[in-house]
């Protein structure tokens, strides 16, 4: 694409008309098996083109070099992008229909296969979105663009049934990475071992012989936490003798 | 068998919607701009009916309507060789005319990548010129094995911007391309594949709509009132070993 410009301003000055698809991949990242063997990770390229295409990354950023994205007729939209030049957190959504009732498990919550291994839902699996460009022929033009990359967050099933009318959509709901940051729990553990590590290092107390850290780095607040542990104390009532 | 080549026989009006998934934009100087998804262009036909079959002799329709309903698709043609009715063959009539049915038969593809087909298997020069039209815009070809008619736009694309539509002439060498309607969207090999041409092609519909029906008595028989028209979608998304299964059912 070095010539990107260049062809912008062609197609600006010169064409009226573009032709573009939108091409899907998800990766899903698989638990291991009961045995601690690994399982390698699952991955379904898919677009709305009209035909399979073989495309090389050159973005250097997904996990596999080459593949074949299949025309999937089921893929119905993608919702709209937000390119910002700073890092911008939004979200992005795809609706597939006609997914194959064999493949409905790996839409599903983590689950056991038949052979013992289990599987990963949708849920947290990658997704990677690319846009690419047809001319006249239909033939694709360089590679399509990565314009985007996040985990896919939730999904729903929905159905809409008018009268003998059923459809089934299914949507998934993505967020870029940097919401998916965003979406970290700040606080700390409440004990005295989490507060007394640093860089992975254990914070010694050494106390004296009052019972006193003198180690000026140790962090003592925890320490009366850990004398009340298990115990039933009923906090709030007034003291009685 | 009866099916939905029954009702084309029969209709009374055949609307063609061959429309792109397109999105237009005018810009602020007033200049049209195009944006559009690369899909089959599907061919999509709306057939009007009216309430002229009778009952009694059309019960085995009906019951391939009901069984189609709007899940499965079925073949259908224009052509009397396929069961459509003569008055049909009109419609997709091959308008060049130049090659019999013989010299069709020998057809093959070339190549066939994108929009632009390739035939080889031509007539010898001295009975063609180089400049005997094979087709003519809009003449119908279909590649056997896979019931997806392709129309004939023009010759070959010239540049990257434009393509016009025309006649295609044999020209001087062993083999002819031309551009055609939409692209190839055949996942299987197509080169050394004979062809159909002009209403001997075949068509993978299936309809999105499947009318009910009612019936309009008259003594022991009643006419059939379709509630709507019936809208034909062509059916892409068929592998050629599901095709005959389906196939069987225009027999």
């Amino acid at each position: 694409m070095s010539n990107l410009s260049t062809t912008i301003t062609n197609y600006l000055s010169t064409s009226t008309a573009i032709r573009d698809a939108e091409f899907v991949r998800i990766t899903i990242f698989q638990p291991p098996r009961p045995d601690g063997t690994t399982v390698a990770e699952t991955t379904y390229s898919f677009s709305n083109s009209y035909k399979p295409e073989t495309v090389t990354d050159t973005s250097g950023i997904s996990s596999s070099a080459v593949a074949t994205f299949t025309p999937l007729g089921g893929l119905l939209t993608i919702s709209g992008h937000q390119r910002d030049l700073s890092a911008t957190a939004y979200d992005t959504q795809i609706t597939l229909v006609g997914i194959d009732q064999t493949q409905i498990s790996r839409v599903l919550e983590v689950g056991q296969n038949s052979d013992g291994s289990f599987h990963s839902g949708l849920k947290g699996s990658q997704i990677q979105i690319w846009r690419g460009f047809y001319d006249t022929e239909y033939q694709l033009l360089d590679s399509p663009q990565l314009r985007y990359t996040g985990i896919i967050t939730s999904y729903h099933i929905s159905e809409d049934r008018n009268s003998d009318i059923d459809t089934f959509v299914l949507a998934l709901q993505a967020s870029s990475f940097k919401t998916v940051l965003e979406n970290r729990f700040a606080g700390r553990h409440t004990n005295g071992q989490s507060w007394n590590t640093y860089n992975g290092q254990t914070v010694l107390p050494d106390y004296n012989t009052n019972g006193i850290p003198t180690n000026a780095n140790y962090d003592s607040a925890m320490d009366s936490v850990s004398a009340i542990y298990d115990v039933t104390f009923n906090f709030g009532l007034p003291v009685t003798s | 068998m009866p099916g939905l080549q029954t009702i084309i026989n029969h209709c009374d009006s055949i609307m063609i919607d061959r429309r792109r998934v397109m999105g237009v934009q005018f810009t602020r100087s007033e200049i049209a701009k195009t944006s559009e998804t690369p899909t089959r262009n599907p061919w999509r036909f709306t057939l009007g009916l009216s309430a002229q079959l009778d009952y009694n002799s059309n019960r085995d329709l009906l019951e391939a309507i009901d069984h189609l309903d709007r899940r499965l698709p079925q073949q259908i043609s224009f052509s009397t060789v396929t069961g459509a009715s003569p008055g049909l063959s009109y419609v997709f009539k091959y308008l060049a005319g130049s090659l019999t049915q013989t010299q069709q038969n020998l057809l093959q593809v070339a190549s066939f990548t994108g929009n632009q087909l390739s035939l080889t298997g031509l007539p010898a020069i001295g009975g063609f010129s180089s400049n005997t039209v094979l087709f003519q815009s809009g003449d119908l070809i279909q590649i056997n094995g896979y019931p997806y008619p392709f129309t004939v736009v023009g010759p070959a694309k010239v540049d990257d911007v434009n393509i016009f539509p025309g006649p295609v002439v044999r020209g001087n060498s062993d083999t002819v391309t031309f551009t055609v309607h939409r692209p190839n969207f055949i996942t299987g090999s197509v080169v050394g594949l004979g062809v159909n041409i002009g209403n001997n092609c075949l068509f993978n519909m299936f309809c999105q709509n499947m009318p009910i029906y009612k019936l309009v008595p008259g003594g022991s028989n009643a006419l059939i009132e379709w509630q709507s028209s019936f809208q034909l979608y062509e059916y892409t998304d068929v592998n050629p070993s599901d095709l005959q299964y389906y196939y069987y059912q225009t027999q």
